[in-house]
């Protein structure tokens, strides 16, 4: 797993930058830094472009409010930012990983949330967040961004803010990942 | 869907080296301010890599600013962590400062940690946990 340079999703470090509601740990997921950190790769923390736009207050949303030219700038501007830093990893020989948060309307690599209801009067029940096949707006943007600057990158969802997650899994996953 | 909510309220803004401390060939090779940032239940802000090209710093600065200045207006405790045998602190500490004062926003709490803190590390987790 050495040699590589892990860009986690923001709240992975700091889960302060969650909606209200989803943050899981006082702080910091501490079993993934934990295993990054062990297995010898450098991490580096990507910008939260949901907090960055709307705030700590935000309401819940989905990827289909987020899907909006206004957000897609924002998040071109934080891609253009996180490509240059993998640059400055790439010229020091390290591979570049991705690692976003599955159900995420924003992060979702894998998996995304959606409702094309949502909006107007802020009354809205987690049921009715659609966890669905599809990226999240943000690593949309990212990917699109990284592809046009840096030939090879993996990218990879962790699903762990969904219901079924599980941990011993996905840290074999991660480690025939990252192997790899 | 998991709808508790365990935020600590508590976020401190930190150099790369805190997490990445392979990056500086001439540090202390320790993840001990990380174990008690963790250990303590704050969220982290990681700044990039200190030698990151000229042209790249301020991006990051501004948007830096931008979480302090959210995370002040919305009441959460932050505390900006530096490194004093690193340039700047580690964390580009003037030009930070001056992008704060130019917001007319208040400067974190400052909580430097010298070489001999990061070698001996004896009251290192007492001094993290005491940060807020």
């Amino acid at each position: 797993m050495g040699g590589k340079a892990v860009f986690i999703a923001h709240c992975i470090l700091n889960q302060n930058s969650k909606a209200l509601g989803f943050a899981s740990r006082p702080g910091l997921v501490e079993w993934l830094i934990d295993f990054l950190k062990q297995g010898g790769c450098v991490v580096e923390q990507l910008p939260c472009p949901e907090m960055l736009y709307l705030g700590v207050n935000r309401w819940w949303h989905t990827r289909d409010q987020y899907d909006t030219p206004g957000f897609r700038r924002h998040c071109r501007r934080f891609a253009k930012m996180v490509a240059g830093l993998m640059e400055y990893y790439l010229r020091r020989g390290h591979t570049i990983v991705l690692i976003g948060i599955d159900g995420s309307p924003s992060c979702g690599v894998n998996l995304t949330g959606r409702n094309p209801y949502w909006g107007g009067e802020p009354r809205a029940s987690a049921e009715q967040y659609q966890v669905v096949e599809g990226m999240g707006v943000w690593i949309e943007e990212l990917i699109k961004e990284v592809e046009r600057r840096i030939k090879r990158f993996k990218v990879i969802g962790l699903a762990m803010d969904l219901p079924g997650f599980d941990l011993k899994e996905t840290l074999k996953m991660l480690e025939a990942e990252l192997e790899g | 869907m998991s709808l508790r909510d365990s935020r600590s309220y508590k976020v401190v803004f930190a150099p790369d080296y805190v997490i990445n401390p392979e990056n500086y060939p001439d540090m202390p090779k320790t993840l001990k301010i990380y174990e008690g940032i963790k250990n303590a239940g704050y969220g982290i802000v990681k700044l990039p890599a200190i030698d990151l090209p000229e042209d790249q710093i301020q991006d990051w600065i501004e948007i830096v600013a931008d979480m302090i200045e959210e995370y002040q207006k919305r009441g959460y405790a932050i505390a900006l962590i530096t490194i004093e045998c690193l340039e700047d602190g580690g964390v580009w500490l003037s030009r930070l400062r001056a992008e704060l004062e130019s917001r007319g926003l208040k400067i974190p709490k400052v909580v430097e940690f010298s070489r001999g803190e990061l070698e001996k590390d004896e009251n290192l987790f007492s001094k993290i946990k005491s940060i807020f």
